[in-house]
């Protein structure tokens, strides 16, 4: 398995690759499923939850979804250490922009900063790309809604809907044939639950095994995010027909 | 300026022919933290780190508030007498150089033969007025780097660019005792062209400037009499009259007046090394019926 | 002492200067632009020493021109103004630029126009008007009263053309010609404003 070009992260192996970026992205699929889906008026980012102890007490962060900025969502696949280094290096820049433009960060730009920094850690030897993917859902006056997806090696992408980790690679398929474009928010719920019902591991989910949270207007037409939850959650579940397919 | 190979092409080895002025170091930038790097802005200066050259600079960091201090407590020391007279202005058929040739120490004048037009390179020149050691340190400091852009590139660098970069130096030393306004002109692509820069940094693209304590009186007789359209002759002469009214109200400014003529081709000539200024006064006013003596009209019982 | 002076209506905003280079008892020249037009919708009006306008508007536009590179699309007027004012603060205590600014921009994101006055310690206003240095003593109470919601762009024109005229009566400075900037929809559009 070890290969004389895997040692540095700064050495192409003979095949033109990157063995140790290849190996951090490779982690990153090892990882519990992230489904994001953009909508026209909001975008769902949706993962599957931790298997965690009885014993376990949640800290006030953690999970899959952190917020970036009031109008950025991130999802974290990979080495949550690394995440968390990557996610406050985030927030600062968000909020140093914010204090020289009095202007929310752009979406694109916040990503291309991260994915800027991922990379130099591709490029200088005796260091370790970041383990960590993100999946990022934001709005900006600009662009409206985005869905942006990036990699250890500093690669990203926007997408209308994406999925990372484990079951990334049918849940792309089926976002694919099933997504519609402009759909609402309700929909790319609905759409998104399905997906990562599907690609769990255990045949019987239940309500505990979501992570959901949402990013949208209010009525007051302020960019918010919240948890989608509770009765909300069972609801969409239920609306999903995410119990009666997995029993089939 | 204690540096033993200070001049030589050794201490420039290291140093950044890249920059526009000494003070810019590449070299020795190390490397940077990656967040920083990542930061980066146009424009953006670091810390200057002497390289080239080995001025002895007053001690202590803060150079600006030495000089400000030093200003208040020893203001002759700072204030050097400026007193000259030059001129430039751009007509059809280039530009048109003409200064006076007196340097003065307080009353007295030390030479009435100065050369105040500084030949640059053959096609660039810079006017003299505040320190002549600044002018002439820096405008050949420009004649250096313009002969390495031209090495670099295959090209001469083009007036806009060498004034450029004689005004980002003194941008750069700014409020540290340097003293210079000049005019600096030269011919390129485009013809000749005219810029007026002082030691503030002030870099102003015109068509006619005077510097210096005469330089009202130049201006007196510059804008009634310019014309954009003058012929060389015309605006030989007009140079040359400019020069003489000033020399004579202006007691800082004297000698002999030289002319140049920046063509619009890439070239200047000298016209006039040394035309004296009294003969010339005697000159203009008996072509007027004067004696030149200045007491025409005056009753003559207190002569 | 250069006269800097604009206002600013629905979907329109005008900036004047004067055209005068001034240094000890000289005027150096007769016909130098003042106002910098940033990009095709955002012009900066500097007032200050020829070497701190001519370094602090072009840093400023070199980096909002880097700045819309590396994003693709350029800042909101309000965002340029504000990061204008960072660099001006961050700049005061160490090599500070002296140049009060004047900066007016069509944003077509929401089909407004904006002013802001800005002097050079980084105080950043929003303006309907404004003006600065001694032009200010004589121009403000003009623009004040001539200044209306709603107003038209010929009308904001005029207003102006009123400031010079008070300027060329009252102000002891020779200022013989002024131009202005007209920032729309359409883009930036110079004219004389000197009759």
């Amino acid at each position: 398995m070890a290969s004389r070009y895997d040692r540095r992260t700064t050495t192409f192996n003979p095949d033109g690759r990157l063995l140790q970026v290849e190996y951090a992205i490779e982690h990153i699929n090892q990882d519990a499923s992230v489904i994001g889906v953009l909508a026209r008026d909001g975008v769902v980012l949706a993962a599957e939850k931790k298997e965690t102890s009885k014993l376990f007490i949640p800290t006030k962060e953690s999970g899959k979804l952190y917020k970036m900025d009031d109008h950025i969502l991130v999802s974290v696949s990979g080495v949550v250490a690394d995440a968390n280094f990557l996610i406050d290096y985030g927030r600062l820049q968000c909020q140093r922009h914010l204090y020289s433009h009095h202007e929310p960060f752009y979406v694109e730009e916040l990503v291309k900063y991260l994915c800027n920094y991922k990379h130099s850690y591709t490029q200088f030897g005796s260091s370790r790309p970041f383990g960590v993917s993100f999946m990022y859902g934001g709005f900006d006056d600009v662009r409206g809604y985005q869905l942006f997806c990036s990699d250890p090696s500093g690669n990203f992408g926007s997408w209308k809907a994406h999925a990372t980790g484990k079951g990334s690679v049918n849940a792309i398929s089926t976002l694919k044939t099933e997504y519609t474009q402009d759909c609402s928010l309700k929909e790319a719920l609905i759409l998104a639950t399905k997906v990562l019902a599907k690609s769990m591991d255990t045949t019987t989910p239940d309500a505990n095994k979501f992570e959901i949270q949402i990013i949208t207007k209010n009525d007051e037409g302020q960019i918010i995010q919240r948890r989608v939850e509770g009765e909300e959650l069972n609801k969409i579940l239920a609306d999903a027909k995410v119990f009666e397919d997995n029993k089939k | 300026m204690d540096n033993e190979n200070f001049g030589l092409a050794k201490s420039f080895s290291s140093a950044p022919v890249l920059s526009i002025s000494p003070h810019t170091n590449f070299s020795q930038k190390e490397q940077t933290d990656i967040e920083h790097e990542l930061n980066e802005q146009v424009g953006t200066t670091g810390e200057y780190v002497s390289e080239g050259f080995c001025f002895k600079l007053a001690p202590g960091q803060d150079q600006i508030g030495f000089m400000r201090s030093l200003k208040e407590k020893a203001p002759k020391l700072t204030d050097f007498a400026k007193g000259t007279t030059t001129l430039a202005f751009e007509f059809q058929e280039g530009v048109l150089v003409a200064v006076d040739a007196r340097a003065t120490m307080g009353a007295f004048i030390s030479s009435n033969n100065v050369r105040k037009v500084i030949e640059i390179n053959d096609f660039l020149l810079g006017t003299m007025a505040g320190g002549a050691a600044d002018c002439m340190f820096w405008e050949k400091y420009v004649a250096m780097q313009c002969r390495v852009y031209e090495l670099r590139n295959g090209e001469k660098p083009s007036v806009a660019m060498a004034s450029m970069m004689l005004a980002s130096i003194m941008r750069q030393y700014r409020g540290q005792g340097l003293s210079m306004g000049t005019m600096f002109t030269g011919s390129d692509k485009t013809g000749a062209s005219l810029y007026y820069i002082d030691n503030d940094a002030t870099r102003v693209k015109g068509r006619l400037f005077a510097v210096g304590s005469g330089g009202t009186f130049a201006y007196g007789v510059l804008d009634t009499n310019y014309r954009y359209d003058m012929s060389l002759d015309e605006a030989v002469n007009l140079g040359i009259r400019a020069i003489t009214s000033a020399t004579f109200k202006d007691s800082a400014s004297g000698g002999v007046v030289r002319i140049y003529h920046v063509t619009n081709h890439g070239k200047w000539n000298l016209i006039h090394d040394a035309i004296d200024v009294s003969e010339l006064h005697y000159q203009f006013e008996q072509n007027k019926g004067h004696t030149g003596r200045g007491n025409e009209g005056k009753p003559n019982k207190y002569l | 002492m250069d006269s800097i002076f604009g206002i600013c209506g629905k979907d329109w905003v005008v900036v004047a200067c004067d055209t005068a280079v001034n240094r000890s008892i000289f005027t150096l020249k007769h016909d130098d632009d003042k106002i910098l037009s940033l990009n095709t919708n955002k012009v900066l009006a500097c007032s200050g020493e020829q070497t701190d306008r001519y370094q602090f508007s072009n840093y400023i536009q070199k980096n909002l021109e880097l700045q819309a590179y590396l994003t693709g699309h350029e800042l909101s007027i309000e965002a340029s103004a504000q990061y204008m004012r960072t660099e001006l603060a961050k700049a005061l205590r160490k090599a500070p630029y002296q140049v009060n600014c004047l900066i007016g921009g069509f944003d077509h994101l929401n089909g407004e126009a904006k002013l802001f006055w800005m002097d050079y310690f980084g105080t950043l206003q929003q303006v309907t008007k404004g003006a600065h240095g001694y032009a200010g003593y004589f121009v403000n109470s003009v623009l004040d009263n001539n200044y209306q919601v709603n107003m038209t762009l010929e009308d904001g024109i005029n207003t102006l053309k009123k400031c010079i005229v008070e300027l060329k009566t009252r102000f002891i400075m020779n200022q013989p010609t002024f131009i202005g900037k007209i920032v729309t929809k359409e883009g930036i559009r110079v004219i004389n404003l000197t009759e």
